[in-house]
């Protein structure tokens, strides 16, 4: 790859679509600065898990209620306050853009824009990028979303390594980087006990597990359980990471050698 | 009780009426739906006001029915509606993208805000598409109402908004319009997903 390279995580790519405006034209600006972008199929598999999903979870919401105003009323008083920040779609938005429609009309537009969203998003992710890399072989990434039902119901394909056994490609993949992944436990292992997070904590578990040959890769469902340490991998040989995961990308990022560039959405 | 008043072909049709009368159809020989009207009733100055009051509400439908416009008569003509609606659209995306190119920011606005309407109208045919169509309609919408600072429209985005209206135009919408609308749209500067992206003000 030639030129300035930037890799771009899963938080940067959900930001792109349900983040505010001026987030989103920060983030256009700093990936503009660069000759070109670049994600990955462990990119794709959270931002379908964190993203779609949500749209699926409203859209079940708006169903199940025939009403938006429930359905906010719902994720606001019922959707435990952990979960909901974790939430990325935020429906007010289109109340207030729409603001004098009654709410079955609500209710429609919200299920339209979601539907769009679901239908669209895989073509969004590949579209906004130069390229995709596949080198980590995650077959959960490779499951397709299918409309069953329109506005309705979506799937989203087997999300367990496990389940989808020998087509499975990240234990391969992990063979060959024995030293990318000494140099990430190293970082890890050299990293305080209050920034250690729980996912650093279970990369390095994973690491020595893996290392120490006792380990059946597959079966502890990587994408699902260590998939910040698979994207660090996936991005290793491009020379930025952009992202607004600040605790691990700060162990992760100069243990491969990477620029970490943050988006801070105070900026916004 | 009645048909002890009336002859029985005439008591079957008016029975039938009656029964047809809310929208559901009866089988007039039901011993059950018999049952049913009976009650209702009961007495021949019931049924000379029951006829009364039909044909005071049939009066009033007449009436009602000569402020609809024609065009929602006939399936025809609605769809020479929307065709008509659609051109009308284009037309005015094509003015939008004039005013746009020769800085008639009153021009550009008076004619967004005429578009806006039309888009309107639009969406009252939404039943009478393919959803797609309606999930493209509302995608362009969502753009245009986002920022009604219409004067501030550039060219390209109105190009992108006359693309998209042509998208409509086509006689099936599929994902694969709703995906060109997406990137027309986003390529110029509008924000498909504004409707359900964080404000400014939330962002942290």
């Amino acid at each position: 790859m030639t030129g300035r390279a930037v890799f771009l995580d899963t938080t940067i790519q959900i930001a792109r679509i349900v983040h505010g405006p001026k987030a989103k034209e920060l983030i256009r600006q700093k990936i503009a600065s660069f000759d070109c972008s670049v994600t990955s199929l462990v990119v794709w598999e959270e931002f379908k898990r964190r993203l779609l999903k949500d749209a699926q979870y409203l859209l079940n919401l708006l169903n199940e209620y025939g009403s938006f105003e429930r359905t906010q009323r719902h994720v606001l008083n019922v959707l435990p306050a952990q979960l909901g920040r974790k939430q990325k779609i935020c429906l007010l938005t289109l109340q207030s853009i729409f603001e004098d429609r009654d709410d079955a009309e609500l209710t429609e537009r919200a299920k339209r824009t979601l539907r769009n969203l679901i239908r669209l998003g895989p073509r969004k992710f590949q579209r906004c990028v130069d390229a995709v890399l596949s080198d980590s072989g995650c077959a959960c990434a490779k499951q397709a979303v299918i409309e069953i039902t329109p506005y309705k119901r979506y799937e989203f394909g087997v999300n367990k390594c496990s389940a989808l056994g020998s087509s499975c490609g990240i234990a391969e993949s992990l063979a060959g980087k024995h030293k990318e992944l000494l140099n990430i436990q190293t970082a890890i292992q050299a990293t305080s006990d209050v920034n250690k997070t729980k996912e650093l904590r279970d990369a390095d578990a994973f690491i020595s597990r893996l290392l120490s040959g006792a380990l059946d890769v597959t079966l502890t469902d990587p994408c699902h359980k260590v998939g910040d340490l698979l994207i660090a991998l996936e991005s290793r040989s491009i020379p930025c990471f952009y992202t607004m995961n600040i605790k691990e990308s700060t162990v992760l990022c100069p243990a491969l050698g990477q620029e970490l560039v943050i988006l801070d959405t105070r900026l916004a | 009780m009645i048909a002890a008043f009336l002859p029985p072909t005439l008591f079957t049709s008016l029975f039938y009426e009656l029964n047809t009368k809310d929208g559901l159809e009866y089988d007039p020989l039901d011993s059950d739906v018999y049952g049913f009207r009976e009650k209702e009733i009961k007495s021949i100055e019931s049924l000379f006001q029951w006829i009364a009051a039909s044909e005071a509400e049939s009066v009033q439908f007449k009436n009602q029915s000569r402020y609809l416009p024609i065009s929602y008569s006939r399936t025809e003509d609605r769809e020479a509606d929307l065709v008509a609606l659609l051109h009308g659209a284009v037309a005015l995306a094509i003015k939008m993208e004039t005013a746009a190119g020769s800085s008639e920011t009153i021009e550009l606005s008076n004619a967004a805000f005429e578009l806006k309407d039309k888009l309107e109208l639009l969406w009252e045919f939404r039943h009478g598409r393919e959803d797609d169509w309606a999930d493209l309609l509302h995608m362009l919408q969502c753009c245009i109402f986002a920022d009604l600072e219409f004067e501030r429209l550039s060219v390209l985005k109105c190009v992108a908004l006359r693309m998209v209206l042509e998208l409509l135009t086509v006689s099936t919408v599929g994902l694969g319009e709703i995906a060109a609308a997406e990137e027309y749209l986003s390529n110029a500067g509008f924000d498909p997903w504004a409707v359900i992206s964080l404000k400014d003000s939330d962002q942290n």
